[in-house]
């Protein structure tokens, strides 16, 4: 396994995250609906917004996934925030970054990946918008557009929360 | 034994659909915000469609009376009012040219109403739930009907 990156800018990232104020706080319809229109669009059976931590991914919305956060370390998420692009792993065991990570050797046994950075609008790519299936998968050009503007609602609403946070 | 490869950066994403017309004038009445603003926004990125969107009938009984659109693409929620607005349209009685290509979306479909979707020359119905994928399909099949395509001047 390749550990996750640590970007060179993850201060100016976590700074930004946390100033959202948004880590730890209780599940939300309006992302818990992207999640799920997201798994019955791409028949995904796990769809997370994943928020990447200094140690931790946690997990403002989840679908198919009983744990609230998981190690930053092993986490696919860490991969994707070091690019603005998708990240897309069709087979984990056909991949050097994630074969033997535990969360593909074990539960849930991640076999296909697809993250969407969120990008703030300063740049800041504070975690992603991920679907995980347990075969290999792919995606065309029009499932990746598809993902894509669900990502663009994410962040949509996480720069809503946030002027809210600063207006009020 | 599994075989491992070296991670392959992904190929930058070529355009889904290159279409060579330009985009055409759609009428999107859809009330689920998700689905509408995910289509539209794809629609428009992809160039198949500059959609206006509206959520209701009213809404969009309002604007045939204003300007032409190319195609239309009806929730049938509001059943009656949806079908008044296609007879209204293939009657000229918009601003629409009467045998524009037309697509609706609908809960369920029973042998009455396929009946009268046909005599009002529905290209397309999608029943839900339905994907966006198939959404933008329609879309495209709705752009494949350039007889019936009328542009604004």
């Amino acid at each position: 396994m390749i550990p996750a990156p640590i970007p060179t800018d993850d201060e100016r990232r976590l700074q930004a995250l946390r100033e959202m104020l948004i880590l730890d706080t209780p599940p939300e319809d309006r992302f818990d609906r992207v999640v799920k229109f997201a798994s019955e669009e791409f028949d995904m059976p796990i769809v997370l917004v994943s928020l990447v931590d200094a140690k931790r991914q946690w997990f403002k919305a989840r679908i198919g996934l009983d744990v609230c956060e998981t190690d930053r370390e092993s986490s696919f998420c860490g991969h994707t925030i070091m690019q603005p692009q998708l990240l897309i792993v069709e087979d984990t065991l056909q991949d050097e970054r994630f074969h033997d990570n535990p969360l593909v050797v074990g539960a849930p046994n991640i076999r296909f990946y697809a993250g969407a950075p969120l990008q703030l609008p300063g740049g800041e790519i504070v975690g992603t918008l991920c679907l995980i299936d347990r075969r290999p998968r792919t995606l065309d050009a029009m499932d990746r557009a598809i993902l894509g503007s669900l990502r663009e609602r994410v962040v949509g609403e996480l720069v809503s929360q946030d002027s809210q946070e600063v207006s009020g | 034994m599994a075989v491992i490869h070296a991670p392959r950066p992904l190929p930058p994403p070529a355009p889904p659909v290159a279409p060579a017309a330009p985009p055409i004038a759609l009428l999107l009445v859809e009330p689920h915000f998700l689905v509408r603003r995910t289509v539209s926004a794809i629609a428009r990125d992809m160039r198949l469609a500059d959609p206006k969107e509206v959520t209701t009938i009213a809404a969009a009984e309002s604007l045939v009376a204003l300007c032409a659109f190319d195609a239309l693409f009806l929730s049938l929620d509001e059943e009656a009012a949806a079908l008044e607005l296609m007879s209204h349209v293939r009657n000229g009685d918009t601003k629409c040219a009467a045998d524009i290509p037309i697509a609706v979306t609908a809960a369920s479909c029973d042998t009455a109403l396929a009946l009268r979707l046909k005599h009002l020359d529905v290209q397309r119905l999608l029943l839900r739930p339905f994907k966006v994928k198939g959404f933008l399909d329609a879309i495209v099949a709705l752009r494949a009907h350039p007889a019936e395509i009328h542009r604004a001047a």
